[in-house]
């Protein structure tokens, strides 16, 4: 379970958070909305070690994470948390399979079968060799699911995942994201400003200037 | 994957490699060819100072009563070749023994007191348990001794220049030591005391002075290790270790310690003056090749360090990227610099190429050889190269390691 205490992140320019408290449960596909501004990627950010809050806690099963060193955030991501991002982050120079290959040297060791195996799942079996600017959008975004998903992470962070897709890319991204989560059963926090997208969660949260304005779930 | 990333960095980062690959190899090849000079310097340095003359002067010793007699006393010429069995002997490079003597001379029915020298001129010194033979003489231990006309054999001799200016004597003439006539063979010019003596061969002088097998003095040249701290102890205050490794260090203190014992009757001293301006030329020569070496070092560093801050800086994004799937400072630091050790690793077998070819430059220019430690010079190129590598990174890396991954992904939208 992570546990979001009186959360607040304040820039020089802007406050971002304002005090957000919150409880993510295991297993649990969360969506969060809200306009441009309100602070949904700050806080994804710090959901997943990439940033320090201003105040507040933030802990995974009772493990606190924002008192964390550099380094040990580093290992808390690598062994916890998956990332996708609105641009597909994958480095232009190394093929899918290496991208891939490159989130598993940096948690153990590569593992080349392995991580075909992952493209594959994601339907990228007919693409292992191809540098990112060879492939669509949509694929590269599959790559990143891949990629997220090759540690077995417990929690898959994702910042406007299909931001960058048409309707039916978005589609294939979520039906693909839904399979993997039924069957390794990690918890997801998406954020998106796609209402199409955030049904696909079972709850959402709905933020604005930094806070939690609302929060449903919705039972299917 | 590594290898991609090598590929990328070369194909990417042309400037980049331009820079750190002439860098590294200006910088390992002027290294390494100072570093293997200074090797050889002191070696060939202490050769080459060592026309400074004599650096050890063995006297006999003069104990007590004897001093007040007022008798002149001797070495034994015989006792000479035993100098070449001690622990350094063969650091031991020139050898004369002196017999002075007052002469007294006729010179066209004038009679005259000289003050006469024996030495060797040309020396075949018969090396104890061994078959050769040491080739030696006058001339091994001053280099300022001028001869003008031939160096004098029996019933010959040398006069001083300012000696032959005042009786206005010439090569040719003669001199009557007692029945004996004496041809001169040539003038001899040394800026000091031995401008105003007469100099033949030792076994001459020791002939006519009827002092077969003595000598009055003896001038050795050797070359030393400089004098440093633990020299100047004094080894009659010494642990038996120190002593020990005292008397095994090539001191000139040390190497005239061990002449006093294989020379009987003889008390061996350093000629101070000679012996500590060759330790301080050497000290401040090889101060001087380390602190060049430093320099050169450090400015490579910083342009391979500029190089690479660029380079990285262009990469930012990749590297929070790297950052944020969790990678370790250690990982990402083995992924970005695998290009660039591929680059310098390339470059430092050019430098070590190069410093081949400097090092032969300066051998010849500087020694009149060229240097001999030549396959040294690799590894330590090697070396170099890496060492640069890591001395230039360190601040890129560091740099870039500090940066966050959130604010650099977000910088990339
Ligand atoms: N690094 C930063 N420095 C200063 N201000 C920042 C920084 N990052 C975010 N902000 C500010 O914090 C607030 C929240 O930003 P955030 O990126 O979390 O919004 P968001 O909800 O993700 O918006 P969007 O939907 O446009 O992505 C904004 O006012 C933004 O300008
Ligand atoms: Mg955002």
């Amino acid at each position: 379970m992570i546990k979001v205490r009186g959360l607040k992140k304040v820039y020089p320019s802007a406050v971002a958070l304002r005090g957000v408290d919150m409880d993510i449960q295991d297993n649990e596909w969360l969506s969060i909305m809200g306009p441009s501004g309100s602070g949904k990627s700050t806080l994804l950010n710090i959901l997943g070690g990439l940033d320090y809050p201003t105040e507040g806690s933030v802990s995974y099963d009772g493990k606190e994470i924002t008192t964390m060193k550099e380094d040990e955030l580093a290992v808390f991501r690598r062994e916890n948390i998956g990332f996708i991002f609105q641009q597909s982050y994958l480095i232009p120079y190394l093929t899918a399979l290496e991208n891939v290959m490159l989130a598993q040297y940096f948690h153990s060791i590569v593992d080349e079968k392995e991580a075909a195996e992952a493209l594959k799942r994601v339907g990228l079996s007919h693409r292992l060799h191809h540098r990112p600017s060879e492939l669509s959008g949509g694929e590269q975004q599959r790559v990143c699911i891949a990629r997220a998903l090759i540690n077995s992470p417990k929690v898959l962070l994702a910042d406007e995942p299909t931001g960058n897709l048409d309707r039916e890319n978005t589609r294939v991204i979520l039906e693909l994201l839904g399979e993997l989560h039924s069957n390794e059963g990690f918890t997801i926090v998406l954020v998106t400003h796609d209402p199409y997208v955030a049904g696909w969660g079972k709850r959402l949260l709905t933020m604005e200037d930094g806070r939690i304005i609302k929060d449903e779930s919705f039972h299917s | 994957m590594f290898f991609r990333v090598i590929i990328n960095f070369l194909r990417k980062e042309k400037k980049a490699v331009t820079v750190i690959f002439f860098s590294t190899v200006a910088g390992t090849a002027v290294i390494a060819t100072m570093l293997s000079l200074s090797f050889e310097i002191e070696d060939k340095v202490k050769r080459e100072l060592r026309s400074f003359g004599a650096n050890i002067i063995v006297e006999p010793e003069v104990k007590g009563l004897m001093s007040l007699a007022g008798q002149p006393h001797y070495l034994m010429e015989s006792d000479i070749p035993r100098v070449k069995t001690i622990f350094w002997r063969h650091n031991i490079i020139g050898i004369a023994p002196f017999l002075e003597a007052t002469l007294d001379g006729n010179i066209n029915g004038k009679a005259y007191k000289f003050n006469g020298l024996g030495t060797w001129f040309d020396k075949e010194l018969p090396v104890p348990g061994e078959k050769g033979f040491m080739k030696t003489g006058v001339f091994t231990v001053v280099s300022w001794w001028y001869v003008d006309g031939r160096l004098p054999l029996k019933r010959e001799c040398l006069f001083g220049s300012a000696l032959a200016g005042r009786l206005g004597l010439k090569i040719g003439d003669t001199v009557t030591f007692g029945k004996e006539v004496f041809t001169i063979t040539g003038i001899l010019s040394t800026g000091s005391r031995e401008d105003d003596f007469i100099v033949m061969s030792l076994e001459e002088m020791q002939r006519i002075k009827g002092l077969a097998g003595r000598v009055s003095y003896i001038w050795i040249s050797a070359l030393t290790t400089p004098m440093d701290e633990f020299a100047y102890k004094d080894p009659s205050k010494m642990t038996p270790a120190e002593y020990e490794k005292w008397y095994c260090t090539g001191y000139v203190t040390s190497i005239a310690k061990q002449i006093e014992e294989v020379i009987r009757g003889s008390s061996a001293r350093p000629v101070w003056r000679v012996a500590e301006a060759e330790g301080n030329i050497l000290r401040k020569l090889k101060l001087a090749v380390y602190l060049l070496s430093l320099i050169t070092l450090l400015a490579s560093a910083m342009g391979l360090s500029a190089a690479l801050m660029s380079s990285f800086l262009k990469r930012s994004r990749e590297i929070g990227l790297m950052k944020a799937l969790g990678g370790g400072g250690l990982k990402i630091s083995l992924l970005l610099l695998s290009g660039v050790a591929a680059v310098t690793v390339l470059a430092s077998l050019g430098g070590f190429l190069l410093s081949l070819f400097l090092s032969d430059i300066i051998g010849k220019e500087v020694f009149g050889t060229g240097l001999e430690n030549r396959v040294l010079l690799l590894p330590i190129a090697l070396l170099i190269g890496i060492f640069m590598t890591i001395a230039g990174a360190f601040l890129p890396l560091r740099r870039s390691l500090s940066l966050k991954p959130a604010i650099v992904l977000k910088g990339m939208e």
